[in-house]
């Protein structure tokens, strides 16, 4: 066990301790403690890694999470100096298959640390590897989401890289939501009991640290893509983010880079728009464009609409924990012989309870997670197609002005070579798409069917689970009632 | 009651006369040995039949899955218990789970249910001499003079009815006015009138309103007659339950009497009469705040508490009952619009094993709309009516708790006025005005008899109340473990469906090629 302390949001963590005999499984260790930024910062002094005796001091709506991905987890989690609790969290269910050995991949790169404050989260990015352009073998180092974006920039920036689909960039650590159901929940603890308190904040932390854990394993996806990828993961500023040990100085963009960048994206669409009427030369590409716009649209759609699923499951999962309350406090206003029933009765729902909230996980996890990630992936090959687009047309103005240097018999060299260099940028980018879209072909059907197995064993070992947990209530009812009588 | 023992009428039913020998021991006995008598069975199943026409998914009087048909005959009780398992359309055809454990788990708990009713059968008021089925709802005219007309079938083993079986056709208000009256006549002596399910202006409004055949499932409208046509059996079959009050001739008329009763005037929440109940609520709540009486009974002392209570409690629950019911709808629809985006993507999916996989996925998530949709439906139909009902029963109580309160104040006051009386007559007495002594001598003998009734007639309905909610307890007691159980039951077969689907799921996922 090591202490970590953060004191005004810097983080100092003594070294940890690794197994040099499990190199393939890294002791993980995450540590999360999120703040709201209403506090001063001299308040938040978190001190995690004593088990029971993590304590934070002097705010309100604190939040510290000690995670350690080697299973066993432990949340811990403040709204008043004197509710603390520990939950133990099933995290056996995200397996690390990413995890490569190194004799087949020269570069493997996960993250083993985060640690969120107020709105940055601080990732620790490990890295292992047997490529000489790296000093060291084994090194780590801090990034933050920022640093991601600008790596994830520089590749798209790159022509060299056109003819590659580009990892999407991870998306920005939302914990906004979480916060403010958190907020809210403190707000209402007077117009609850402490039990039903307990459930709520039990389930927000339980949500809470899900989504953490999916931001985390977003980076993590967005780097090991890179690093697999035999041409992306010798990029020079990949290198540097890995391990350059120190802060990449990336400043705000000034007014001018915002312009640009507005004005990208506005041409990025008038582009999409202008170069959807261009006929294309081959039918291959002809049929992926159309087929890639139409996927996006419904993937979009089904992963939005997915997401609804969950979140109307989980209005109904926070019914349960009036409901076994109100049950409770029924049968203890009930003096006759249904009293112990009704009790027991309570109990059914707040075990049901604890069944939904997992098939609500599960579906977000397996169903819902694999449709959002493939809506970027599909939307980074659609990229792919716009600046294959934009090569082809770059070719065929470069025919037509060689046509007009011809016609004018001036300048005839410089337009050959300019339709040449034209020509070969797009046969190749060509090639390269090719490829890195029957590749992505691949990825996504082996992804879905990851997806949709996991999916239906989870459902249906749910499912299971709680038609015994009915059955055996109904017989310890009957149980009771002969009791009674 | 004298009305119990009056001759079987002429025979006009073959089957009656089959069985007139048993007739007296059947009325004891229905319960026990009802395989004896023949005629039971057409009881116990008449009500099945007769309503196959308007089965929908929430009818628990629709037919019924053979297996338990044997059981069936043994009592006529089981006719509410099997509405577990018929609690939809969906689940009653459900006799497989992959688990040996739970195979047999649907006949277990039919078991299990059995054996809870028999525990009770030796007490009297379980016994159900009357069997009231309520059905075929019907729009009668249209626009603002529409109703909407039920049949009202009745099965019966007491010899006090003409036939065994007949039907009359009532409309809502009609059970209203047979409340009136039975509340009038029984309230004052504290028995516990049944309430009638309440007046729904919306309800009402939306089924005159809308064209046409209202009675089907799909409009909200259809929703509302059916939620109303349950709750309506609930209450014929709840007053029919009470040793008094089946015997009462308004009762009897209701359910008997071939022609349309006499409309009730004083039913409609517009009606002059509607207003003036108001204003008696209102001013009955001021007295019952004011008019505490000292309560010199420990018993209901501590059952007034205790209903104020359970009421609290019961709105609590009921009010988090109907939140889930919403919620539990929400889920559906979105699953169902879920569905359909997956079904969407299935068709754009270029990859063949891949596209398959997902429409069959948005298969299964339709099944569990659909599924999602029956559990909401059994989240009202039976918690959140279990608990409505009980919420207007104890309403009842405090009414009639309530009417104790008044009788008391009477009868104290009646006895201040006799000291008065008294006071008065010795003064005249002392005035040796002995023309007037006589009058006040009267006087206070007209006022001792007062006292005196007064004081009888507040031992009676304490008496009768005590009687009365011990009767109130025990069937409360016996409703709350039915239903909730049905409930749990109906819960566990969704669970053992949604099993059943996500297996039939499984092999398709793992069939993706991923060459």
């Amino acid at each position: 066990m090591h202490a970590s302390l953060i004191v005004g949001g810097v983080l100092k963590r003594p070294q940890m301790p690794k197994n040099s005999n499990h190199p393939k499984k890294p002791l993980h260790n995450v540590i999360l403690a999120l703040r709201k930024s209403k506090f001063p910062v001299e308040e938040n002094i978190c001190r995690s890694g004593e088990g029971k005796k993590s304590t934070f001091t002097g705010s309100r709506g604190l939040i510290g999470w000690r995670i350690k991905k080697t299973c066993d987890v432990t949340v811990k989690m403040m709204v008043d100096s004197d509710a603390t609790t520990d939950i133990p969290i099933d995290g056996g269910d995200r397996k690390r298959a990413e995890t490569v050995d190194l004799t087949d991949a020269p570069l493997v790169v996960d993250i083993s640390d985060a640690v969120s404050e107020r709105d940055k989260v601080k990732f620790t990015v490990h890295t292992k590897t047997t490529l000489p352009a790296f000093r060291k073998p084994d090194f780590s180092v801090v990034r933050e989401h920022e640093e991601f974006v600008w790596l994830h920039d520089r590749f798209v920036e790159n022509q060299g890289y056109a003819g590659y689909i580009i990892p999407p960039a991870p998306p920005f650590p939302d914990f906004e939501n979480s916060r403010r159901k958190l907020q809210q929940l403190s707000e209402s603890e007077g117009l609850m009991t402490k039990e039903e308190f307990g459930k709520f904040k039990q389930d927000l932390e339980a949500e809470y640290l899900a989504l953490f854990k999916k931001t985390v394993a977003m980076h993590e996806a967005f780097l090991i893509r890179l690093a697999s990828h035999p041409e992306l993961r010798d990029d020079v500023n990949f290198r540097v983010f890995l391990e350059y040990d120190q802060e990449i100085g990336i400043r705000g963009k000034n007014k001018k880079e915002m312009f640009d960048s507005i004005k990208k994206i506005i041409s990025k669409h008038g582009d999409e728009v202008w170069l959807s009427g261009q006929k294309d030369v081959d039918d291959f590409f002809d049929q992926q464009k159309g087929f890639l716009n139409e996927y996006h649209t419904h993937v979009k759609e089904a992963a939005k609409k997915s997401d609804n699923v969950v979140s109307e499951h989980k209005n109904l999962i926070n019914d349960h924990v009036k409901l076994s309350s109100y049950m409770t406090q029924l049968a203890s206003a009930d003096k006759s012989g249904l009293s112990k029933f009704l009790e027991a009765y309570s109990d059914i729902f707040e075990k049901s309870r604890k069944v939904e909230f997992k098939k609500a996980s599960d579906h977000d996890l397996k169903l819902t997670d694999t449709l959002v990630y493939y809506q970027r992936e599909t939307q980074a090959a659609k990229d792919l197609c716009l600046r294959r687009s934009r090569a082809l047309h770059d070719f065929e103005e470069a025919n037509k002005s060689l046509e007009r240097a011809r016609a004018k018999n001036k300048d005839i060299q410089q337009a050959e070579n300019h339709r040449e260099e034209c020509q070969k940028t797009f046969e190749k980018l060509s090639e390269l798409a090719k490829s890195e879209l029957r590749d992505y072909r691949g990825r996504r059907v082996v992804a879905f069917r990851k997806g949709l197995i996991e999916l239906a064993e989870l459902e249906l070992k749910h499912a299971k689970a709680h038609f015994q947990l009915l059955q055996h209530s109904l017989e310890s009812l009957k149980g009771e009632k002969n009791g009674v009588a | 009651m004298a009305d119990d023992r009056e001759p079987p009428p002429i025979f006009t039913d073959v089957n009656v006369k089959q069985d007139s020998d048993h007739e007296e021991d059947l009325f004891q006995s229905a319960i026990e040995e009802p395989a004896r008598d023949p005629s039971m069975d057409s009881i116990g199943n008449g009500p099945f039949s007769s309503n196959d026409d308007i089965s929908t998914g929430n009818d628990f009087m629709s037919s019924n899955s053979g297996a338990r048909g044997k059981e069936e005959k043994e009592k006529v009780r089981d006719r509410e218990m099997d509405a577990a398992s018929t609690s939809s359309t969906i689940i009653s055809n459900i006799n497989y789970f992959p688990d040996t454990s739970g195979g047999d788990a649907a006949s277990n708990s039919g078991r299990f249910i059995k054996e809870m009713s028999q525990e009770e059968e030796n007490e009297e008021d379980d016994k159900f001499p009357i069997v009231i089925s309520v059905s075929e709802p019907q729009k009668v005219n249209e626009g603002l003079q529409a109703f909407v007309q039920y049949k009202v079938q009745t099965e019966t083993s007491l010899p006090i009815f003409k036939k065994k079986k007949f039907s009359v056709l009532r409309r809502f208000s009609d059970f209203l006015g047979l409340h009136e009256k039975l509340q009038e006549k029984h309230l004052h002596l504290g028995r516990l009138v049944p309430p009638a399910p309440e007046k729904s202006m919306i309800g009402t409004t939306k089924m005159k309103m809308s064209k046409g055949d209202t009675t089907g499932q799909e409009s909200s409208s259809g929703e509302f007659v059916e939620r109303r046509r349950a709750a309506l059996e609930r209450y014929l079959n709840r007053t029919a339950q009470h040793p008094v009050l089946r015997m009462d001739p308004d009762f009897r008329e209701f359910l008997e009497m071939d022609e349309a009763l006499p409309k009730a005037s004083n039913t409609s929440a517009f009606s002059g009469a509607g207003v003036m109940r108001l204003f008696s609520k209102v001013g009955e709540q001021v007295t019952r705040m004011t008019g505490k009486i000292e309560e010199k009974d420990e018993w209901f002392e501590e059952k007034t508490v205790q209903i104020d209570n359970m009421e609290t409690q019961l709105k609590k629950l009921h009010a988090s009952v109907e939140v889930l019911f919403h919620h539990r709808r929400d889920l559906a629809n979105s699953t169902g619009i879920f569905a359909k985006s997956a079904a969407m993507l299935a068709n754009c999916e270029e990859h063949t094993s891949l596209s398959r996989a997902l429409s069959q996925l948005a298969e299964t998530e339709e099944k569990i709309d659909l599924l999602y949709q029956e559990q909401a439906n059994v989240d009202f139909t039976l918690f959140a009516e279990l608990l409505r009902d009980y919420i207007g029963l104890l309403g009842t109580v405090k009414e009639v708790l309530h009417q104790r309160v008044k009788i008391h104040s009477n009868w104290t006051s009646a006895q201040t006025t006799l000291a008065k009386k008294r006071e008065a007559k010795v003064k005249l007495e002392l005035a040796g005005k002995h023309d007037k002594v006589q009058a006040a001598q009267e006087e206070v003998r007209e006022w001792e008899e007062k006292v005196e009734a007064g004081e009888k007639e507040f031992q009676n309905i304490s008496a009768m109340i005590k009687k009365e909610m011990e009767r109130f307890d025990r069937i409360r007691v016996r409703d709350f473990k039915e239903t909730l159980v049905k409930y749990l039951e109906a819960l566990m077969l969704h669970q053992q469906q949604l099993v059943k689907y996500w297996e039939a799921f499984l092999p398709e996922a793992r069939s993706i090629s991923t060459s």
